[in-house]
């Protein structure tokens, strides 16, 4: 029985499974259990994807970033330039580490339901992300996702 | 690793203790209202030096909605405004011992969960228990501890970051992040003994296992036997065992209606849970 799940909801839901992170930039991969039903497979997707919308939530929490400088007008150009920067420093930092902690998240939860990360050419990814149509997007994800041979090298969880 | 711990601490702080408290000495008169739970927690040694005191998240829970109340599959089950959802076990412990706290809570008569420890939470997999008024549980020993992924270590770690500091300061790569377990085992000799005043009284928890539930903590998750406990691990996986008190089959009070053929809150009876993976 097909799931209810619309093909586009479904795509998006996979699609982030399988884009390369900020953490992990020059990794392309997809999750793979031999022989998985495609209800099986929509439903962990769904459920790792619930969870990972909950991690690095807390990131950012812990307070602004206070700069103590002199009161000197070195001190106070200095400071005008860090109001600037440190703020962005500090965004890409706890963006960087929500990232890590939602790409952690994800390995985790599907390890834990039995798929495995394999590796692959980032033509493979491209090119299904350049599908537009979005049953067929989400066919040739699932053929990935189920295949009994993965081609490509298992990573680490 | 250490930003979990912190985020953790912050959590503790952070909990309203008007409902949920931690005691730091025995009342002289235990409230028929509350219930009560003593809990011991082992130090942490994240990077295998320098322990810190563990930390546990216990939290309210919806054993038919399977979520922590209130949460997003559960929004039914919130709790009345002014009573605590959660609540973080990490300071004020009743006595102290060298590498271990024992903890006695004075907590709301409901179902709760283990709901996490160091910003991981056990969303694939905690225990539940039930917390009667006037009674007072022993929660037993729980173990926070890191759940390394094959091939790392504490030691490496620790020399990762070591290596990243000193050659890439704050620019040094991450690695990806280790989320934690908590090992359990029934209080024993070599443990902390509870006091007189409470051990009259004190019955051991019946857990159920099971639990899963949203991620609210804002970290990892896993489960909480970690790595070993998933389906089909290597002398892990579901084990079902039970108590010499309690049925190996039983399920939780308020899924007994609900779940007759196929019952997702097992009962786990945790203290021959680690004798079961062994069998």
């Amino acid at each position: 029985m097909r799931s209810s799940v619309r093909p586009w909801q479904l795509a998006t839901s996979v699609a982030a499974l399988c884009l390369p992170t900020t953490a992990h930039s020059r990794e392309y991969y997809y999750y793979n259990k031999s022989g998985v039903s495609r209800d099986a497979y929509v439903t962990d997707v769904k459920e790792c994807t619930e969870l990972v919308g909950g991690a690095g939530a807390t990131v950012g929490r812990t307070g602004p970033y206070y700069v103590s400088v002199p009161n000197t007008q070195a001190g106070m150009a200095g400071l005008a330039i860090a109001s600037f920067f440190v703020p962005l420093i500090a965004g890409a930092e706890r963006r960087a580490e929500r990232n890590r902690l939602k790409n952690g998240t994800e390995r985790i939860c599907m390890a834990d339901k039995g798929y495995v990360r394999i590796q692959v050419e980032k033509t493979l990814i491209v090119e299904i992300e350049k599908m537009t149509d979005e049953q067929a997007k989400v066919d040739r994800l699932f053929d990935l996702a189920a295949s009994p041979s993965p081609t490509g090298r298992r990573m680490k969880e | 690793m250490i930003r979990c711990l912190t985020i953790a601490a912050l959590l503790a702080s952070a909990v309203s203790a008007q409902a949920a408290e931690i005691l730091k000495k025995v009342p002289p008169q235990l409230a028929s209202d509350k219930a009560y739970a003593v809990l011991e927690l082992r130090d942490v040694s994240p990077l295998g030096s320098g322990d810190v005191p563990g930390n546990i998240v216990l939290a309210r829970y919806d054993p038919v909605g399977l979520d922590v109340r209130g949460g997003a599959r559960s929004p039914g089950s919130a709790v009345p405004a002014g009573e605590s959802i959660r609540v973080a076990v990490a300071k004020s412990p009743l006595v102290k011992a060298k590498d271990s706290r024992l903890y006695l809570l004075a907590l709301e008569p409901d179902t709760w969960v283990v709901e996490g420890s160091a910003g991981t939470a056990f969303s694939l997999g905690s225990h539940s228990f039930v917390l009667e008024a006037g009674s007072v549980t022993d929660l037993g020993v729980l173990a926070p501890l890191p759940d390394w992924s094959e091939g790392d270590s504490a030691g490496k770690e620790f020399k990762r970051v070591l290596v990243g500091a000193m050659f890439f300061g704050a620019l040094a790569k991450k690695g990806n992040p280790t989320p934690y377990k908590a090992e359990w085992h029934e209080r024993g000799a070599g443990d902390i003994v509870v006091p007189p005043e409470l051990a009259a009284r004190i019955r051991p928890a019946q857990f159920f296992k099971g639990a899963k539930f949203g991620n609210y903590l804002g970290g990892l998750v896993n489960r909480i036997d970690g790595r070993a406990g998933r389906p089909g691990a290597p002398g892990g996986g579901e084990s079902q065992s039970g108590t010499s008190e309690q049925p190996t089959d039983a399920v939780h009070p308020a899924r007994q209606d609900t779940e007759k053929s196929a019952p997702a809150v097992e009962t786990i009876p945790l203290e021959n849970s680690n004798a079961a993976r062994a069998q």
